[in-house]
């Protein structure tokens, strides 16, 4: 027995405390022991419906479904036996009976729970002879979401997400018995910025993103687990990539960051990452050039210049790249240092006012945030500047101001030395996203090959002009240069950060 | 003259057409209950009563009304009562009788119990195609009101209470009590998991006693006459009167108020209702709605009464007793249960959803001629596999009546199997057998 408001219980002969409260399915997990569910989600209501979860408990003369059962005090639960898996194969067999039985053409296909529970736990075979219930298909939910009613297995993670989560409340059931069908109110089309969970919530291949679909089966793709830039919140995300391309971005747990969602406007947002028409060599005065040439000129130039020169950062750029930017300042004596902050509206759920992953990072370096007027910048000689993201940009006008110009761009366009800007699936390292949280960026492929990262270009513009500095030989090194250099990152370290971000140490971070 | 006879408590002025008005009600003495209750009864007191009377909830599960009560748990939550008046389990048409014939009876006996459980608020759901009770009802709310009997300070004292009647849209799961109370609130009439019991979360999340129309109407005569007197009345464990609807193969089809304990289901049947009237003999009995198991006809010589029902294999339920002779297709009755049950699953759970048509496709095939070898043991262990694996008792009431089916007059299924169709005379009831895979 335990107190504190913890129970101990016995799961398949091994005891492990949980706090009171807790069900079957989380307690199985403290021990490592997958519980199979469809229906339960952590995050959501529980209702019980998919009966997968059947467990022994014992002192209760039924199975029990483990979503909807509390941990006690004492309890003695099994999770395989031959009468909990007998269970199990029943609750498979219902499920498949109607089921199309079409993983050959569905998108699910290889992440799919239906699959995984039909071979774990199902019986291999169907006895099921008669004619299978025919429902919609390919029902357009919207521009973003499919819906096929025929795999749909009914657990309302979607319904439920909908309602408790993004707060729209509008999808739901209709009619009865094995004609029961999802429809969506009002005019059958989805409005919540976050509907897109819905697809990751899907157990099986009934809501498939009409962004994703038919493109590529799962065991093609290669993952990064990354994070989302196009808000501050910083989302964490795990990105599918094939061929170069990235196919889909779908969030990934973090209790701290963003839970299970994201929203959809970040999850859609990587078409520049796969644009063919993309910059893929540095150019002077126009001609391509090997980095090394470029680096030169942009190092004579910012030297020339000296504090007559501007650097207008961007705050997309990691806490690495800002860094060396810094370096390049110091060393060339600019003193304007700059960044174009772009806000907008946020939301109360995920979606974040500061509408790039690194505002914080760029003000912990010592870069002022201006808007697009940038009063600071006036007549200057020469003007080093870190595009952000496409639709954000200084003026032309504002650009003019200056004699000559460095620029990092996705796209070919005027300038004196022009870099090719990298996207954030194609680099490594940290920024500081909102509540004050240091993420890693994780690099999923490389462009073109030859694509070098703003890091890696900047550091040769430093080398350029201080013959002693030597380039970080790892992202690593490079984070624990940055750490070196802000007091608020004191005690952190690369691996420290991992997968799932860590918090700044206790100074005030400027906002 | 058969040696039963009725016992009318609840029915006695079924038969005055003024019983259904206020005037008419109290002038046979209505209210005088919550009067009694209201001026010389503390609300734990009402419940002590109903509990020492024994009264089993009448809706089908004949749980101690009482005990239900004492559920209740004390807290500053709002208390509701929701009167579980979806009448619609096939065969049964008794809280019609009393809504219809005798509204002030179910409406004084939920005022009893609002106040034992310390309710303000009561709502009516009553089953959408009883168009007549839900009028006769809300009639008499109406009345009631206006008389000082339902609102604040109901007969001038601190007692206050609101009554609401609530049509259902017709769909079966909602006379379940949880899926009653989420069409109550608006949603879908799905049943919820248990636990929380209603008694402890109901409407809205707050405590919440659903209680049957019947169970109600009990409720009236137990503080007027005592727990003792109702005692006195039918059985031990099937104490006071309780309304029967006889149907189906029956001489005297019909809602009876009886005395339960007092005589056999035979002698119910054969002598009371005079056997079924076709000159041909009894095949089978359903004595609890069409949610139980079927008796056959050497069943029958149980005691009338719940335990004794119970102990023959099936259960008085809730009180529908359907009767079927020997010119019946068991298998067709089986494919009837089956048809109805599978299109009223709320589709919620995955067993009952998938399970109840499957089981109706099965059926089907024997009653087609066209069932294979195997499918007998094939539907048992589908049955099976639905028994006690969802969220409530809807696939136990398909379950539990169609292997009944099977175990009890399993020839008539064997003869559905195709080689042995052509030899059996209900083999291939529905199709000829010509159709040989």
């Amino acid at each position: 027995m335990s107190g504190n408001g913890n129970v101990t219980l016995t799961i398949d002969g091994t005891e492990v405390t949980v706090p009171k409260g807790t069900n079957l399915i989380e307690a199985a997990r403290r021990l490592g022991t997958h519980v199979p569910h469809y229906c339960y989600h952590p995050a959501l209501s529980v209702v019980g419906n998919c009966r997968i979860c059947l467990v022994e408990v014992e002192g209760m003369p039924k199975l029990q479904i483990a979503c909807n059962t509390e941990a006690r005090d004492g309890m003695v639960m099994r999770t395989r036996n031959e009468r909990v898996e007998k269970g199990r194969e029943g609750v498979m067999e219902f499920l498949l009976i109607n089921h199309p039985l079409d993983c050959t053409i569905c998108d699910q296909a290889g992440e799919c729970k239906l699959q995984d529970y039909a071979f774990h736990h199902g019986a291999g075979v169907s006895r099921f002879e008669d004619e299978k219930v025919h429902k919609p298909k390919n029902v357009s939910w919207g521009d973003r979401v499919v819906f096929d009613s025929e795999r749909c297995i009914l657990c309302t993670l979607c319904v439920r997400f909908l309602d408790e989560v993004a707060g729209t409340d509008e999808v739901s059931i209709d009619a009865r018995g094995d004609q029961v069908t999802l429809i969506v109110k009002a005019d059958g089309k989805l409005t919540s910025p976050y509907q897109m969970n819905i697809i990751d919530l899907c157990p099986v291949g009934a809501l498939t993103s009409r962004d994703f679909r038919f493109k590529s089966r799962l065991w093609f793709m290669q993952f990064a687990d990354t994070i989302c830039t196009s808000c501050a919140r910083g989302c964490n995300t795990t990105v599918g990539v094939r061929d170069e391309r990235v196919l889909r971005m779908v969030p990934r747990h973090n209790a701290d960051v963003n839970g299970d969602w994201m929203c959809d406007h970040g999850r859609l947002h990587f078409a520049i990452a796969n644009d063919d028409e993309r910059l893929s060599v540095p150019r002077v005065d126009g001609r391509g050039v090997p980095y090394a040439v470029a680096a030169q000129r942009a190092a004579d130039l910012l030297r020339e210049a000296g504090d007559s020169a501007a650097a207008v950062a961007s705050p997309f750029m990691t806490n690495e790249e800002l860094h060396v930017l810094k370096l390049i300042c110091d060393a060339a004596g600019i003193e304007k240092r700059l960044f174009l902050n772009p806000v907008g509206p946020g939301d109360e759920l995920l979606v974040h006012s500061e509408k790039s992953p690194n505002a914080r990072g760029a003000a912990l370096l010592g870069f002022e945030a201006v808007d697009q007027d940038c009063e600071g910048v006036q007549e200057i000689d020469v003007l080093l500047y870190v595009t952000p993201r496409e639709g954000i940009a200084l003026p032309e006008t504002v650009e003019a101001r200056a004699k000559r110009r460095i620029v990092f761009a996705f796209h070919e366009r005027e300038a004196d030395v022009l870099f090719p800007l990298t996207t954030w699936i194609e680099k490594d390292g940290t920024v500081v996203s909102a509540g004050d949280r240091v993420q890693r960026l994780v690099k999923g492929f490389s462009r073109f090959g030859s694509l070098l990262t703003e890091r890696a270009a900047l550091e040769m513009v430093l080398q350029a002009l201080e013959a002693g500095f030597e380039p970080a030989a790892t992202p690593a090194q490079a984070f624990e240069r940055v750490a070196a250099a802000l007091a608020p990152f004191e005690g952190l370290t690369f691996t420290g950060v991992g997968a799932h971000g860590a918090p700044l140490g206790r100074q005030e971070v400027p906002a | 003259m058969s040696k039963i006879q009725e016992h009318r408590v609840m029915l006695k002025y079924a038969d005055d057409p003024e019983q259904a008005t206020l005037a008419g009600y109290r002038h046979n003495g209505g209210y005088k209950a919550l009067e009694k209750a209201l001026e010389s009864m503390t609300p734990d007191q009402v419940t002590e009563e109903v509990l020492a009377s024994g009264l089993r909830g009448r809706g089908g599960a004949g749980f101690p009304t009482g005990r239900k009560w004492q559920f209740v748990p004390e807290t500053d939550k709002p208390k509701y009562l929701a009167v579980n008046a979806d009448e619609s389990e096939p065969g049964t048409c008794k809280d019609r009788q009393i809504m219809e014939l005798d509204p002030h009876q179910m409406l004084e006996g939920s005022l009893l119990c609002c106040y034992a459980i310390g309710a303000e608020t009561a709502y009516i759901y009553i089953r959408g195609e009883y168009p007549h009770s839900i009028k006769a009802t809300e009639r008499a709310i109406e009345e009631a009101r206006e008389a000082g009997l339902v609102g604040k300070n109901i007969l001038g004292t601190d007692f206050s209470c609101d009554v609401w009647v609530h049509p259902g849209a017709g769909a079966y799961i909602c006379g379940e009590e949880t899926a009653l109370l989420t069409s109550l609130e608006g949603n879908r009439g799905y049943p919820r998991i248990k636990p929380p019991f209603p008694a402890v979360e109901g409407l809205w999340r707050c405590p919440t006693i659903v209680n049957n129309v019947e169970s109600l109407a009990c409720v009236v005569h137990i503080i007027n006459n005592g727990a003792e007197w109702f005692k006195g009345l039918g059985c031990e464990g099937s104490t006071g009167t309780r309304l029967f609807c006889v149907s189906g193969h029956i001489a005297r089809p019909g809602v009876y108020e009886l005395e339960c304990g007092k005589f056999t289901l035979r002698e119910l049947l054969e002598d009371f209702c005079g056997g079924t009237g076709t000159g041909r003999p009894i095949k089978g009995v359903m004595p609890g709605g069409s949610s139980f198991q079927v008796l056959t006809p050497d069943e029958l010589d149980c005691t009338f009464d719940s335990d004794s029902v119970q102990k023959a294999g099936s259960s008085l339920g809730s009180g529908a007793i359907m009767v079927f002779d020997d010119s019946v297709s068991a298998v067709e009755v089986a494919l009837n249960i089956a048809e109805f049950y599978s299109h009223e699953s709320c589709g919620q759970c995955t067993p009952c959803r998938e399970g109840s048509d499957w089981v109706r496709k099965l059926v089907a095939r024997f009653c087609r001629g066209e069932a294979r070898e195997g499918d007998i043991e094939l539907l048992m262990d589908v049955t099976d596999r639905m028994d006690g694996t969802t969220i409530c008792a809807l696939a136990e009431a398909l379950v539990w009546p169609v292997q009944s089916y099977v175990r009890k007059f399993r020839s008539e299924f064997e003869a559905g199997i195709t080689r042995r169709a052509a030899e059996h005379e209900f083999g291939g009831f529905s199709k000829p057998v010509e159709s040989v895979p």
